[in-house]
């Protein structure tokens, strides 16, 4: 399972590491899927002494993103970190870091302990600022540096929201702990430092201020993972925390104010996108876009789970919540990929400089309209999944006001794809040199283009994996059995 | 509580607001550095008021000490480095103040709006904290668990039982951050590996005698306080932390420690700690008990196992951190790090 930590091996041993992890997140996935959920006690000590690993739907749904994404950037890389021009800096220590990291992102999805958590987001920072700073360039540095002292701030928050919680309840195991929760004020001080340490980590707007430089600076095959599945990881801890911890004592107005946070991240990240000349900058602040449209979950949520079982478009916000960050994880790192591909032909990253993509790297102009598509979230892509079922659970929970921001980000996402794309379309009469790119490198960033856009055909796959041990459960039968 | 317990533990809390002030507030970096070894020194003292004498030693040892020697070791460093820069401005700080903050601005002002903002959300945050502390049960915690199992776990002491034993899985990914936080060193420095020359300006004979006579000594103490985290305060991290700084001055008086050893060595020390953990885990795993699950009549001796080889991981990697920063400055032992670099490339 997640205990594949690697030691310090070169990249053949490294892609063999990470196919054996894809692999084994995958029999995971389908063991819970048939079995039902699986509980794992570390050490052999029950829940409130010992740590608990523990796998359901939601955690088996982001280890497999993670699996698929994780082996096909490890494909990329070892191809982009062979290249003669990525030598520079500390670049050896790519494959050590890259699978403590993904080790770290799969012990998280599993872990049900509080503290325990704490420590894989704390490895999962550390790795990705290490990333971050790769190459040894004064601008990822300097990012690197931002983003180091954002993680940590965003962990220490957390971790005083877990000593409080620890006080109160004396447990740190996510059941025991969901079930001998009263109100309180100390719970409440808990619960606002945790989630807002994990904001700072998701970078959601306006605590995004790390996250542009950090993802634009980083190597290619590091920004897709960076962008790809570490915010994925702080997201998915916020989620677990709200329908799992936290479920009875989350009010609507807290759920507003996520919301609020995501509406203005989808505007804002969007708008920033629009404006930026430079591409991968551009990629970045559409992930502070995209991060967006998955917040906009929680409020739907909470006033689904306030109003008791009889609220029909509670399914649909979770699902499209957690439909948008697999469709974005997969679109993004497509995205990095191909931009990275183009950097290394052209030599810049300058938005103008891709006219005529299409004719000097088809596959790789391909690559980057799919995974346009799917953010953009045109049908059939898995993007367009997600955003249709956050706009159907606004309109039938009557919060109709989050429609206009899921329809104008669209707009926003559309206009930043298609001004890439329309230089990429333009013929051009000067020849341009092209450096030769790995062949790999095109067709990775190619695969995930495509799977952004076909996990949009493979919709019941993935629900029937996320119904395992639902934390509605009871909601959904309820409303079944209300229905005969 | 006696007047006189009163009177400390308000003397303490003084302390450690105004250090903690000072330390934020000192005009040069480097005086806010002593102040904040000294802010250490308080806390321990205040964990040991508090009764819990592990966290004191670990504060002592890590926060104070090894936190001490790194931060003023990069100080030196970029006193260094403005003092060769030939872009730097003339106005050169006297020797032993350094200025970080852009030649020409003083200290930024401490009322513009931002710090304003700061400081009154800090204050919020302590209210509510305040506010949340007063709420919390007494007597809480899972300390009448722990005690519990105390005899199930192989040792006397119970937090060595909760670190080794309980939840040991922490403590093996703790030991990996470790590892991670070295590697991103070696990322942000921009190459791999150590560089020990022998220091221009050796000791004189009196202190390199001295600390030839202590390295033993230490080495000796470190092994103690492994053995006595079985039954009281003490165990791995804060063992390992003194057999880095053993290492430390040794690399202080001159001597090439890390150098002496083959590469390879180097990097089975620096995995050992993390290494023996999984190893010892999957095994675990294969013959059929959870993963990390000591068997009951042996999990002294293998706890005493794993703690040793954490220690001496850990004191690879703190000593790794010093020599690492230490071998950034100069400038010949960078031009012999980059010929080593090229015959030692790994197969």
């Amino acid at each position: 399972m997640c205990f594949l930590l690697p030691a310090r091996l070169r990249a053949p041993t490294g892609l063999a590491v990470a196919a054996v992890t894809a692999a084994a997140a995958v029999a995971l996935a389908w063991q819970v899927a048939v079995d039902g959920m699986i509980r794992h006690n570390l050490g052999g000590w029950d829940a409130p002494l010992g740590i608990g690993l523990y796998a359901d739907g939601l955690s088996c749904v982001f280890l497999v993103l993670t699996g698929v994404v994780g082996l096909l950037v490890s494909v990329y890389a070892r191809s982009f970190f062979s290249l003669p021009e990525e030598q520079e800096g500390a670049t050896k220590l790519f494959w050590p870091l890259w699978l403590i990291l993904w080790g770290a992102l799969n012990g998280m999805f599993l872990s049900a302990d509080l503290f325990n958590l704490y420590v894989t987001i704390e490895v999962v920072g550390l790795a990705a600022v290490a990333l971050t700073v790769l190459s040894g360039r004064p601008p990822a540095l300097v990012a690197g540096l931002r983003y180091l002292l954002a993680a940590i701030a965003g962990s220490m928050a957390y971790l005083m929201g877990v000593a409080l919680i620890y006080g109160s309840v004396s447990a740190l195991d996510l059941q025991v702990v969901a079930q001998s929760i009263e109100g309180g004020s100390s719970l409440r001080v808990a619960f606002g430092l945790m989630i807002a340490g994990l904001l700072v980590k998701t970078a959601v707007f306006p605590l995004h201020f790390w996250l542009p430089s950090a993802h634009s600076s980083a190597q290619a095959p590091v920004s897709a993972i960076l962008s790809a599945l570490v915010v994925k990881a702080s997201f998915y801890l916020i989620l677990r925390l709200w329908v799992d911890v936290f479920d009875g004592s989350v009010t609507v107005a807290a759920g507003q104010a996520l919301g609020a946070l995501g509406a203005a991240a989808v505007l804002w990240g969007s708008y920033q996108a629009l404006r930026q000349r430079r591409l991968k900058l551009m990629v970045a602040h559409s992930t502070v876009g995209q991060i967006g449209y998955m917040f906009l979950l929680f409020p739907l949520i909470t006033l689904a789970h306030q109003g008791g079982a009889d609220a029909p478009w509670l399914i649909h916000a979770w699902t499209g919540g957690i439909y948008q960050a697999l469709a974005h994880g997969l679109a993004k790192a497509a995205m990095f990929l191909a931009v990275g591909v183009f950097v290394l032909a052209v030599g810049s990253d300058d938005r103008e400089a891709t006219v005529d993509l299409v004719g000097r790297l088809p596959m790789t102009t391909f690559a980057l309209a799919l995974a346009g598509v799917s953010l953009i979230g045109l049908p059939p892509s898995g993007g367009f999944v997600a955003k249709w079922m956050l706009l159907k659970a606004t309109f039938t929970s009557g919060q109709w006001w989050w429609a206009p921001v899921i329809l104008i980000g669209s707009f926003l996402t559309a206009g930043y794809v298609f001004m890439v794309l329309r230089q990429a379309f333009a013929p051009t009469k000067t020849p341009i040199q092209l450096k030769p790119v790995p062949r790999a490198m095109e067709v990775t960033a190619l695969l995930l283009g495509a799977a952004a856009i076909l996990i949009g055909f493979r919709a019941e796959e993935v629900l029937f994996l996320l119904d395992v041990e639902a934390p509605f459960q009871e909601a959904v039968e309820a409303e079944e059995g209300g229905g005969l | 509580m006696r007047p006189v317990e009163i009177g400390l533990d308000g003397l303490l809390c003084l302390l450690l607001l105004v250090l903690a002030w000072k330390a934020l507030r000192a005009p040069h970096l480097y005086q806010s550095a002593i102040y904040f070894i000294a802010l250490g020194l308080v806390m321990a003292l205040a964990w040991v008021r508090l009764a819990a004498p592990d966290v004191a030693l670990a504060e002592a040892a890590i926060g104070t000490g090894l936190l001490g020697v790194l931060l003023i070791d990069s100080l030196r460093v970029f006193a260094r480095d403005s003092k060769t820069d030939p872009d730097a401005e003339s106005e050169e700080p006297p020797p032993g103040e350094i200025n970080v903050y852009p030649a020409g601005s003083a200290r930024p002002s401490g009322r513009t709006l931002p710090m304003i903002l700061v400081t009154a959300s800090c204050g919020l945050l302590a209210i509510l904290l305040v506010e949340a502390i007063i709420e919390l049960p007494d007597g809480g915690g899972l300390t009448a668990a722990a005690q519990e199992n105390l005899e199930r776990s192989g040792v006397d002491h119970p937090v060595t039982a909760v670190l080794l034993n309980y939840r040991g899985y922490d403590t093996w990914l703790e030991v990996g951050v470790l590892l991670l936080a070295m590697l991103g060193i070696f990322c942000a420095g921009g190459r791999v590996g150590f560089a020990e020359t022998r220091q221009s300006n050796p000791p004189g004979h009196l202190l390199s005698w001295l600390i030839r006579a202590l390295a033993p000594l230490m080495i000796l103490a470190a092994a103690y306080l492994l053995w006595l985290g079985k039954l009281a305060p003490g165990g791995a991290f804060q063992s390992g932390v003194i057999l880095g700084s053993a290492g430390i001055l040794l690399r202080l008086a001159g001597f090439q420690v890390i150098s002496r050893l083959p590469p390879l060595a180097v990097k089975l020390g620096l995995l050992l700690g993390f290494g023996v953990f999984l190893i010892f885990g999957g095994a675990a795993l294969l013959t059929g008990r959870a993963f990390l699950e000591y068997p009951e009549a042996r999990a002294g001796e293998l706890i005493l196992l794993v703690e040793t080889a954490a220690a001496v991981s850990i004191g690879f990697t703190i000593f790794a951190f010093f020599a690492y920063l230490n071998s950034r400055d100069q400038p010949e032992a960078q031009e012999n790090h980059a010929r080593e670099e090229g015959g030692n490339q790994k197969p």
